[in-house]
């Protein structure tokens, strides 16, 4: 059934086979693949806005299968570096989940990109402008430009 | 009396001071609560905090969802860690789970599947629920799991492979009505022969929730408040599970802010004034 429901090779076995043809297969893959979308939406908010269309393309991409949502996030995060942006933002979501300090290099300054990514759009053309963030859930407001 | 309470999955002050005084059992998913510390999983103190001062007005009930009890190859010990966490710091009035397994070979299958209704699967079901209970001086209970795939099989019917769980084990039963409803839907079972079968003194708690359809399928997933037919089936058990100490509404965390809490709290009221 594991192999089935990953979409692997259907066996000989008669129940697996009748399984292989239900709707009931296709309801429970989707609804995995949902499920997975929905709590990576809501626990790495940002880089899910960034990659915008990209989000679900990524997520499927990913080799994990734990049920605990670290680990899938982290997961995600890691694979989300499609352009130097959306790296950045996804090393900033990573470092938000770390224990400890952690600094983060931006390639502009990240209020314009955080912004408008936390109203769940992506940001428009930036202009360069290097920025340095250090990064901890420990600290009063959990960042600042240093 | 019988108790009305909900799931809680940790660490949301607001639905803690909307929902929870209106709970008087309040469901536990160690899976849900417990986030990865080195590699493993574990049960953060403020959480296990959070819960002793919870213990103090409402009965904690522990209801996994990782243990994978039908796993042909094993139990899952990470998840029994989490259970011996909250057990050692927490009053905890009953543990349960789900007949069911999530892994193959140690990995996640992202869903819950049915075992087959076997001799083979008996056996191995209820060694293992003999374990839990050694393991744990608390009541153990199980629930049936939502099928979505063709029968299983075996030489058991759903209701009748519960039942001898029940009567080998004495372990409680969970009747999820809402289960019920999708296995209906889904063409697996009538409502009355599944509950004239079932041995309704072996249940001591029932599930009400509810969820999506989709093609066709009513699934589980818990997204949403109970439509009026759940209630409707609720009422109409009620008087034949004379054990029934708690009926718990279900919905997944992340589905809390998409409802509303005053609607959550509201799916209380509507239960508490359904037991009654």
């Amino acid at each position: 059934m594991r192999d089935l429901i990953r979409g692997g090779v259907v066996t000989n076995d008669p129940y697996i086979e009748q399984a292989s043809r239900s709707i009931g297969l296709a309801v429970t893959r989707d609804t995995i693949r949902g499920w997975r979308l929905f709590r990576l939406r809501q626990n790495c908010p940002l880089t899910a806005a960034i990659l915008g269309d990209r989000f679900p393309e990524v997520v499927d991409a990913i080799d994990c299968d734990s049920p605990f949502i670290e680990e899938l996030s982290r997961a995600f995060l890691e694979r989300a570096m499609d352009d130097e942006l959306t790296a950045c933002v996804a090393r900033f979501e990573l470092a938000m989940m770390s224990d400890g300090e952690t600094i983060v290099d931006w390639p502009c300054d990240p209020y314009e990109v955080l912004a408008p990514l936390l109203r769940g759009e992506r940001p428009d053309a930036l202009e360069r402008a290097p920025h340095r963030t250090l990064v901890s859930r420990t600290m009063a407001g959990r960042f600042r430009i240093i | 009396m019988i108790r009305t309470g909900i799931n809680y999955e940790g660490r949301d002050p607001r639905f803690v001071e909307t929902v929870l005084p209106l709970a008087e059992v309040v469901e536990v998913t160690p899976d849900a609560i417990a986030t990865m510390r080195g590699g493993r999983p574990v049960i953060p103190s403020d959480t296990l905090d959070e819960l002793r001062a919870i213990s103090q007005h409402a009965w904690i009930t522990i209801h996994g969802v990782g243990l994978s009890i039908a796993s042909a190859d094993a139990m899952n010990e990470s998840y029994l860690a989490l259970v011996d966490q909250l057990m050692s710091h927490v009053d905890v009035a009953w543990h349960s789970e789900h007949l069911g397994y999530t892994t193959v070979d140690g990995q996640h299958l992202g869903t819950m599947l049915v075992p087959p209704r076997t001799d083979e699967a008996l056996e191995l079901i209820c060694a293992r629920v003999g374990e839990i209970q050694r393991r744990y001086a608390k009541p153990f209970l199980l629930e049936h799991v939502v099928n979505l795939f063709p029968e299983v099989g075996g030489e058991y019917s759903a209701a009748g492979f519960l039942n001898e769980i029940a009567r080998r084990t004495g372990c409680g039963l969970i009747l999820d009505v809402y289960n019920l409803e999708c296995d209906v839907h889904n063409g697996l079972c009538t409502a009355s022969a599944f509950l004239d079968e079932l041995d309704l003194a072996a249940v001591r708690e029932i599930h009400v929730a509810n969820g999506t359809i989709d093609r066709g399928l009513r699934v589980d997933v818990h997204s949403r408040v109970t439509r009026d037919e759940t209630r409707a089936m609720l009422r109409e058990v009620l008087p034949r599970t004379p054990n029934v100490e708690a009926v718990i509404f279900e919905l997944l965390g992340p589905y809390i802010g998409l409802t509303g809490l005053e609607a959550v709290a509201n799916e209380l009221r509507t239960m508490r004034d359904a037991t009654r």
